[in-house]
């Protein structure tokens, strides 16, 4: 490319948006990434919609619903029977993830640094948390499905107490009763919890695999020859998404 | 920032010599060849989905004829030569979906697309050819996939093509609802990962690889156009995506999201409860609105390059049109819910989906009267392309009249469903984006294979088509007007409906015509692509950059050596100071040197460098600014 | 530029005019093809009355005539452009001119498109539902239709004749050269504005309209329940009590085909249920006996031949012992089992609660037919079974989509009798119907429901009196189905 330096040298005298240069000072491929990442969103949304609305049909009053409160359901913590811990453990999950956020910050400024070995040390921890917060989810999902969710149905409801309270209030009609010792639930809650958080652990997953892939690149100096970090700007802009969407799932199905 | 980084143009020009035959026609990674793959498997989809459509054009023509070539083609779906009913619904659903996402969608934006962004930006390929590439094979794979469900033994999908649950979602419902169903969701899934790697792509070369003095205000207004298609698609696909998830999980996996209270025929009471149906709807129109606009966009875009270029004559209100394009984007976010006036939404929420609606006539009316400017003291020389466009914008203003109807709330409760939609939405997005593709398709073929289409053959099929279509669609709005409803089988049973029986057969009749005109097409195009006339360099002594590139050799790279310069916007035709009726846009200016260093002051004096953009001209016009 | 040398061989060695040559006969075949297709139609116009086969004696002379006489149009203008080309060949210079000629067209499809669109306003008018709205809110609809054709008419006329006048005037001529400008603001504001006012007149009425018809609250209104199922369509009228009991979808059953709270009813659906549970659960104890009894008529089958002489029943046995044997029967069966079960909870479920089972649905009725009287206002009340059904009501000027799990109401006034319609129609056979309006399934085209208006209280309360009532049942009992595989008995059956 006999051009390339005169077209260096005339971008800087270019307006932003006159051609021949990126308006945003970005490469094609993290332009991209941030495309994907917008179109990823609103996939995102549509599953968080899809929640907002069973959530909200089910609401019998202003403060009484249907849906099964998640802190008396995800209590469990591993080795901790018996004990009730409620969002503990989901807490712990978040944390690691945040974690592995941070340290992949930490592999974009070592890659800025052009610092092998660092950016290296830093994607390892970044696969650990990767790693570690799909195993918890595993466990999570493990736990859930042992007490007794299901996709096509679903016994987590109220108490016992809180129905008869209802009853006694005027609001048995909204309810059926079941055999154990809560009301069926609304049918929808286990389904909606299993495709949201599946769908964003394989989002974690594609991003431990594509953590590795740069790992492996790296290791290999394959930047190092190219001259610039710029993949790990990639992998990482992917993780922070990743990691954004779980706030909001967080939020969503734990929290509120 | 490092420049290797910057450009994706590593393709240098001398790359094609080592391309052995895989890499050059079938994993090519090269625009030029991806968008002619893109055409020819959307112009097999298009013959699919128009000889379905003729199949039950005969069917509600002749309810009572026997046709034994049908027998004979279609086997158990038409005993003794008359068609089965749930056949007759899978056929319409199939035909629904190639026609909009499968010809209108990828083969008329992923056509253009790749073939213009590139080469009209003067860019030496897409950001990520790869990409690109991945984007037709799984267009490919979901093409290849849907046409399998038409030939699955209980049928293809058949629930029309918004394959509302619970229709869609219950197996036992219909015969098409089960393994054609899951195939046609597949389909789906497939055409939405192409879609989005395609869009990608579009934008991200729209931003990045325009070449020097390419501003965004010089662009060509088909780039414009698929540049808000791309968005579109990015933004409202994955919507689709969600939907679909909920809805496989639905039928596969015994979930309730969009099922309550269902007593089916046959099997008793269902388990589910809790969904909602009207919540699909909510989805899948969210994203069904802006994908008419994702069909209709590029179509208004080639109109508007091919309209100007054969007018010799700058198009009209250049700003307009794009201000326009940006506010139909943006509306069509937040009209779906005019697809649901009558599903029982809350009814406040109907008025403030109408007013919506309606507020899209306004960029759409300035749009038409934009083309019909342009014509006005043109020098008009009709090539098919040309014919192709004027016919669009004659869709284009009759079919967006009757939108005025449907979007108003209260006239869609009589109209809903009816015949008017079908006529409404044929004539604005259907035929519309056909012909914008078949003007599109005459006036880049030379620039695709080098050789020329035939020009009589192109006026034939044009007048034939353009005739018949509306012999086809616009009498619907009248039966509809009467109250028949759409997806009907036969309407013999129905005696107020019988009397339509002479207007159905001129209907399929036409229909027929039509579809026999788009022969002459078929045979035009792929002779002329191995026995047209050579073509020459400019064709159409056009001004953008397209037919700069050398256009007897296929480069890899598209210009042999530097990329060209731009020196000004794509429609200076007969300007008053020159000989020539055209002025390429890379040409450089020998009387008035100063139109670079103009551009160079500009930087100087200004230092916010976004001013340039056209966001900021529409601004300053809007304000009265400039000049 | 440089041609490589490789792409100048490339150059195809074929004459010149094999192209036209091609082309002509392609158009010979495609005229052809074309005039075979209108004398087909033709010919099937004619024949109308009794449905059969194509008769080629049916051709007669006019309609080859008619075909000749399109033969020669379309021959002649290809030879318009024919004799352009050749000329141009002979000369070097243009004689006939393509865009003249095309200009011309363009301006001959106008005047007969026009004349085609008043021809048929002209004629298909009269079958149009624009005039006589046979409901109050129909009134305004129809008015603000008229307003909306009158502007967009207006537009479309205007709008058709510059574009199409534009083609012929202003056709290419290498003498003259085209206007430059790019834009007028002032023109550009213009018809942003008048459409934007025209528009704004229009929403505004629709708004109104729209908000008369959805949101005013009538309580006088009587409400009737329109219930829909593949494929057909059930009323229901309240009793002397005035009020249409509860209902779900888990008391459907075929003497019950709305689902009503009635004790009786629901006290027989789960007597039958629970005895289809316990032959459920015979065959799933049985399930390895009988695969084996299966498996051992199929290996008889295979072993005697016979399996080549019924050759569906035998796939269908081999089906059979194929899902026996994988497990697929014994978990369909689990399925099925486990479906009732839930369906018998939740009936016990409502049988426990005093607010639905009121007693309220006993004196309903439930008819095939509706029955309205002139000048009342109703509210109908709209659900569905099984899947997304439309009432579509053309006369009444009223739609409303039927979605299972979900109740939707449409509130309308009739304002002419069957009778009236009839006169003012002129056809003595006319019936309102309210249709099916959304894809529902195969027969989706022929579900309809016939609705009458009367023109006083009491012949609609003779009619009315002779619906059987709920608690009273009439409608007999469903033949029971001999398999009892085939679940619960068909609800359509019973009527």
């Amino acid at each position: 490319m006999a051009n390339h330096t005169s077209t260096q040298a005339s971008f800087e005298n270019q307006p932003t948006w006159a051609g021949g240069r990126s308006p945003f000072n970005v490469s094609y491929g993290k332009l991209m990434m941030w495309i994907f990442l917008l179109s990823d969103a609103f996939t995102f949304s549509s599953l968080l919609v899809q929640y907002g609305t069973q959530r909200f049909s089910n609401v019998v009053t202003p403060i009484t619903t249907k849906w099964p409160d998640p802190a008396s359901i995800f209590n469990h913590f591993p080795l901790m029977h018996g004990l009730h811990l409620p969002l503990l453990f989901v807490s712990v999950m978040t944390f690691i993830l945040i974690l592995s956020s941070v340290t992949m910050v930490l592999a974009v400024e070592a890659g800025h640094r052009k610092s092998k070995a660092e950016v290296s040390r830093y994607m390892v921890y970044t696969i650990i948390g990767g790693v570690a917060f799909l195993s918890c989810q595993a466990w999570e999902w493990y736990t859930f499905i042992h007490e007794g969710a299901r996709l096509d149905g679903n016994t987590f409801g109220i108490t016992k107490q809180g129905y008869d309270h209802l009853k006694s209030v005027g609001f048995g009609s909204h309810f059926e009763w079941a055999d154990g010792d809560r009301t069926f639930g609304p049918v929808p809650f286990a389904a909606l919890f299993f495709i949201v958080t599946g769908f964003h652990g394989f989002h974690v997953f594609s991003g431990v695999v594509i953590n590795v892939v740069v790992y492996i690149m790296t290791v290999r100096g394959v930047f190092e020859r190219r001259g610039h970090y710029e993949m790990i700007e990639k992998a990482g802009l992917y993780w922070h998404f990743v990691d954004l969407v779980w706030v909001f799932v967080f939020t969503f199905f734990y929290l509120i | 920032m490092s420049t290797s980084a910057l450009h994706a143009d590593h393709h240098t020009h001398d790359h094609h010599h080592k391309e052995s035959f895989i890499s050059k026609y079938v994993f090519s990674m090269d625009h030029k060849m991806i968008s002619k793959q893109f055409l020819i498997t959307g112009i097999i989809m298009g013959i699919v989905g128009m000889t379905m459509s003729l199949l039950f054009r005969l069917q509600l023509a002749w309810p009572d004829e026997q046709f034994g070539l049908l027998e004979m083609l279609l086997g158990k779906w038409a005993v003794d030569g008359k068609l089965d009913p749930n056949f007759y619904m899978g056929l319409v659903t199939i035909h629904g979906t190639i026609m909009v996402f499968y010809v209108l969608t990828a083969g008329l934006s992923g056509t253009f697309s790749n073939l213009l962004i590139p080469l009209q930006l003067g860019a030496r390929d897409m950001a990520s050819p790869f990409m690109n590439m991945l984007s037709y094979w799984f267009f490919l794979c979901s093409s290849v996939v849907l046409l399998i469900s038409v030939g699955v033994e209980t049928g293809p999908a058949s629930g029309g093509w918004t394959v509302y649950p619970p229709l869609s979602a219950l197996e036992k419902a219909m015969p098409g609802s089960g393994l054609g169903m899951t195939l046609w969701l597949v389909a789906i899934a497939l055409f939405i990962v192409s879609s989005l790697l395609g869009g990608i792509n579009y934008i991200s070369t729209v931003l990045n690889q325009r070449t020097k003095g390419m501003s965004m205000n010089r662009m060509p207004l088909t780039i414009w156009a698929f540049f808000f298609t791309a968005i579109l698609g990015l933004l409202s696909f994955p919507v689709l995506l969600g939907a679909a998830l909920f809805l496989i999980f639905d039928r596969s996996f015994g979930t309730s999201f969009y099922l309550s209270d269902i007593f089916l025929e046959g099997v008793g009471a269902l388990e589910n409860v809790g969904g909602s149906p009207v919540l699909y709807q909510h989805l899948f129109w969210f994203l069904g609105h802006p994908e008419v606009y994702i069909i209709l966009m590029p179509a208004l875009g080639i109109t508007s390059e091919v309209i100007s270029t054969n007018a010799r004559k700058p198009i009209f209100g250049y700003t307009a049109m794009i201000i326009s394009l940006m506010g139909i984007s943006v509306l069509s976010f937040i009209v779906w819910g005019h697809h649901m006036f009558i599903t029982g939404m809350n009814p406040f929420l109907g008025s403030v989906f109408m007013i919506l609606t309606l507020i899209i006539a306004v960029p759409s009316a300035v749009k038409a009267f934009n083309y019909l400017t342009t014509l006005w003291r043109g020098n008009l020389r009709y090539t098919p392309a040309m014919l192709f466009s004027i016919g669009l914008v004659s869709f284009f203003i009759s079919g967006g009249l009757t939108g005025i109807y449907l979007g108003n709330a209260a006239m869609d409760i009589q109209l809903h469903d009816s015949y008017f939609v079908v006529a409404h939405f044929h004539l604005v997005m259907g035929s519309a984006a056909i012909f914008g593709m078949f003007a599109g398709i005459y006036h880049w073929f030379p620039r695709m294979y080098g050789r020329m289409m035939n020009n009589t053959l192109g006026y034939f099929h044009f007048w034939i088509t353009f005739i018949s279509a509306y012999l086809v669609f616009f009498p619907m709005h009248f039966m509809g007007l009467a109250g028949v409803p759409r997806r009907y089988y036969q309407f013999t049973l129905v005696e107020d409906f019988s009397v339509w029986m002479d207007v159905n057969k001129l209907i399929t009749v036409s229909a027929i015509v039509g579809g026999a005109a788009q022969l002459l097409f078929l045979y035009n195009f792929f002779v002329s692509i191995f026995r047209g006339k050579k073509a020459e360099q400019n064709p159409w002594q056009s001004n953008t950059l397209e037919w700069t590139s050398p256009i007897d050799v296929r480069l890899h790279g598209n210009w042999p050596g530097e990329l060209p310069t731009v020196y000004r916007g794509p429609y200076e035709y007969s300007r008053p100071d020159r000989e020539l009726d055209y002025f390429p846009q890379n040409e450089e200016d020998a009387s008035a040197p100063e139109v670079l260093h103009v551009e160079e002051k500009e930087v100087v004096k200004e230092e916010a460098p976004a001013e340039n953009s056209v966001f900021f001209a529409a601004i300053k016009r809007v304000f009265g600014l400039s000049r | 530029m440089k041609i490589p040398k490789k792409a100048q061989e490339m150059k195809l060695t074929v004459p010149k005019n094999t192209f036209n040559l091609l082309t002509k006969k392609l158009l010979s075949l495609l005229l052809a093809s074309m005039a075979t297709v209108m004398s087909f139609a033709q010919a099937a116009t004619d024949v109308i009355a009794p449905p059969q086969e194509f008769d080629p004696t049916s051709w007669n002379w006019v309609n080859i005539l008619i075909c000749v006489l399109i033969l020669l149009i379309v021959l002649v203008i290809a030879r318009a452009f024919d004799i352009g080309s050749l000329a141009e060949r002979i000369t070097g210079k243009k004689i006939v001119s393509a865009h003249k000629v095309n200009a011309t067209i363009g301006l001959v499809v106008l005047i007969l498109g026009m004349a085609g669109v008043f021809w048929e306003i002209n004629a298909h008018g009269k079958h149009l539902l624009l005039w006589d709205a046979a409901s109050e809110h129909g009134e305004s609809l129809d008015s603000m239709f008229m307003w909306t054709f009158g502007f967009t008419f207006f537009v479309f006329v205007v709008t058709e004749v510059l574009l199409f006048s534009f083609m012929f005037k202003y056709y290419y001529r290498e003498d003259r050269k085209a206007a430059y400008f790019f834009h007028n603001n002032k023109l550009e504001v213009i018809w942003t504005i008048v459409p934007a006012i025209v528009l704004t007149f229009l929403v505004l009425r629709g708004f109104n309209v729209w908000t008369k018809i959805t949101q005013t609250p009538n309580e006088d209104a009587q409400e009737i329940e329109v219930f829909a199922y593949q494929f057909g369509w059930k009323a229901r009228y309240a009793g002397e009590d005035k009020k249409l009991g509860e209902s779900s979808f888990t008391l459907i059953s075929g003497t019950n085909p709305l689902g009503l709270a009635v004790d009786t009813e629901a006290d027989k659906l789960k007597e039958t249920l629970t005895a289809e549970v316990a032959e459920l659960e015979a065959k799933l104890a049985a399930a390895d006996d009988s695969t084996a009894l299966w498996r051992s008529a199929l290996n008889k089958m295979e072993s005697t031949g016979l399996s080549k002489t019924y050759v569906s029943e035998h796939k269908a046995l081999r089906d059979k012992v194929l899902d026996a044997e994988s497990g697929a029967y014994a978990r369909q069966l689990k399925k099925e089992i486990k479906r009732k079960e839930t369906n018998l909870k939740r009936i016990a479920a409502f049988r426990s609660k005093p607010e639905i089972f009121n007693q309220e649905s006993n004196d309903d009725r439930v008819t095939t037919e509706i029955v309205l009287v002139k000048n009342k206002p109703y509210m109908f009340r709209f659900r569905a079974r099984d899947v997304i059904h439309s009432a579509y009501m053309p006369e009444f000027r009223a739609q409303m989509n039927c979605v299972p799990g979900m109740s939707t109401v449409f509130p309308f006034t009739p304002i002419k009798t069957t009778a009236e319609a009839r006169a003012s129609k002129g056809n003595p056979n006319f019936d309102y119907y309210l249709y099916c309006n959304k894809i529902c399934g195969a027969a989706h085209y022929n579900m309809k429901i016939k609705i009458t208006v009367v023109g006083s209280e009491s012949e609609y309360n003779t009619w009315l009196a002779a619906q059987a009532k709920m608690v009273a049942p009439a409608v007999e009992a469903a033949p029971a189905a001999a398999d009892s595989t085939a679940v619960s008995p068909a609800a359509v059956a019973a009527n």
